[in-house]
């Protein structure tokens, strides 16, 4: 059984070390980089758990755009229609768009195409293909919108599948 | 000034918001857990909980229990955001305020691990809240909890009150220096270009912000200001200008809920400032303004 007096020191101590790694991983540079991996991954979990390894990166260093997905499913019979996943919530379409946005990390981006193609295709059992159309919402700076030009969708990828089996579910 | 808890109270307000958010964001998301949680969603599991660290939890491996039970990878997930939103009420009323802030915070961690794709701020911001609920003593003042215990166990502010107070006023520093000095890195920030585009971004669009391209100036105004803001926070809540940076905190984030829409967002921070200066403010407005003098009777000596 700890006295009062160590008791005190243990939680004055644990606080300020939960502090010192918040304060380390709350720039939005990837200070991660930079640890030695052996003391690292403890940090990242521990900080995973507790809400301390957050970078606080929201709108920083800069507002990123938004990336939008239409789908374009086409039946047996050579019929096409358009398909966009929305909803009436305002809350999950925000989840929504910042799941999107994820299309930007290269890394990710073959699996992410993939997992919304199969998703596309689940939830129209009666689509043969789906075309999905990835596009970019290009923002003009302010000077450039006083020189009249408008904010656009580009498009950043469109990728091809095929049903190759039956809805997962 | 660096830490005067006078009572639980700023520990409850954090409590009691939190499980308001909670409750708040089950009611806006329940009703799309499918598409947001589903094990073949438009992210699949497989994809999602291969972004997270192997360490955290995750719905697969919650669902292969219940499968032991013969519950579907959907019954769990409701099973899962269930639960969830029983422990938020009962963090919100104080009652069995540990266990369930526990419930809380594991199942948050279980669904926004999975669903780390759809998460933004908000899911990051309720880890820290939760964390902390479950770690400070967030059950002794306006809790079910205080009552059962009895009229006789009042609940004297002790050292564990001042020091989870100091924490969260600490962690709010950082977070304000984080964000501020990260934005003063960003032209945008400076140029007016960052209001300027979060208000033209369909995900945040709450109205044609068009009109404001006639006045440039306001826009840098706004976003020079909220740089500023968050600068100056971490220096000025622990000097005589206290009140009025945080008052400035709070409207930057209602400002943030009405024009950008992120009114989950902006509650939860509203609610961490509330919790780490809310109770300091309040004796300072009690102080400065002057107290109605007590009605005396008409004939009383």
């Amino acid at each position: 059984m700890l006295s009062p007096a160590r008791r005190k020191q243990v939680l004055w101590g644990a606080a300020g070390l939960h502090l010192f790694i918040a304060l380390v991983y709350s720039s939005y540079l990837p200070v991660e980089h930079f640890i030695p991996p052996a003391i690292e991954r403890p940090l990242r979990v521990y900080g995973g758990y507790s809400g301390a390894a957050t970078h606080f990166d929201f709108f920083a260093p800069s507002v990123v755009s938004q990336v939008r997905v239409q789908f374009k499913l086409g039946a047996p019979d050579g019929s096409a229609r358009l398909y966009e996943v929305t909803t009436s919530s305002a809350e999950v379409n925000q989840r929504l768009a910042a799941m999107f946005n994820f299309f930007l990390r290269p890394t990710v981006q073959p699996f992410l195409v993939n997992s919304w193609s199969r998703y596309a295709l689940d939830k129209h059992p009666d689509a043969q293909w789906v075309q999905t159309r990835v596009e970019f919402l290009d923002i003009p700076t302010l000077a450039q919108m006083k020189e009249g030009r408008k904010p656009a969708w580009v498009e950043i990828g469109r990728f091809g599948a095929v049903r190759e089996s039956a809805p997962a579910r | 000034m660096l830490s005067e808890a006078a009572s639980y109270k700023p520990l409850a307000i954090l409590r009691i918001g939190v499980g308001l958010i909670l409750l708040w964001q089950g009611a806006l998301t329940w009703s799309h857990r499918e598409l947001l949680l589903d094990e073949f969603g438009l992210v699949a599991w497989s994809l999602g909980e291969q972004l997270i660290d192997p360490a955290m939890p995750r719905l697969s491996t919650v669902a292969a229990f219940f499968a032991l039970f013969g519950l579907s990878s959907q019954q769990s997930v409701t099973l899962v955001m269930g639960l969830h939103l029983l422990a938020a009420a009962g963090l919100l009323a104080g009652f069995m305020t540990r266990t369930c802030a526990f419930a809380a915070w594991i199942t948050h961690l279980v669904l926004i691990g999975t669903g780390v794709a759809f998460t933004y701020g908000l899911g990051k911001l309720l880890v820290i809240a939760l964390f902390y609920c479950l770690v400070m003593p967030v059950g002794r003042e306006w809790s079910v909890d205080r009552r059962m215990r009895g009229p006789g166990a009042e609940a004297a502010p002790g050292e564990d009150a001042s020091l989870s107070v100091l924490v969260l006023r600490l962690h709010m520093c950082i977070i304000y220096a984080a964000a501020g000095i990260s934005k003063s890195f960003g032209e945008q920030w400076w140029s007016g270009d960052a209001i300027w585009r979060a208000l033209a971004l369909p995900q945040f669009q709450q109205f044609d912000p068009s009109p404001l391209l006639q006045y440039p100036f306001i826009l840098q105004a706004v976003s020079v200001g909220a740089v500023l803001v968050q600068l100056a926070y971490p220096l000025l809540v622990w000097t005589r200008l206290r009140f009025l940076i945080v008052m400035a905190t709070e409207l930057l984030h209602l400002g943030i809920a009405i024009f950008l829409g992120l009114w989950l967002f902006s509650g939860i921070m509203m609610v961490l400032n509330a919790a780490a200066f809310g109770e300091s403010l309040w004796r300072t407005v009690r102080e400065r303004v002057p107290r109605a003098k007590p009605a005396v009777a008409p004939g009383a000596p």
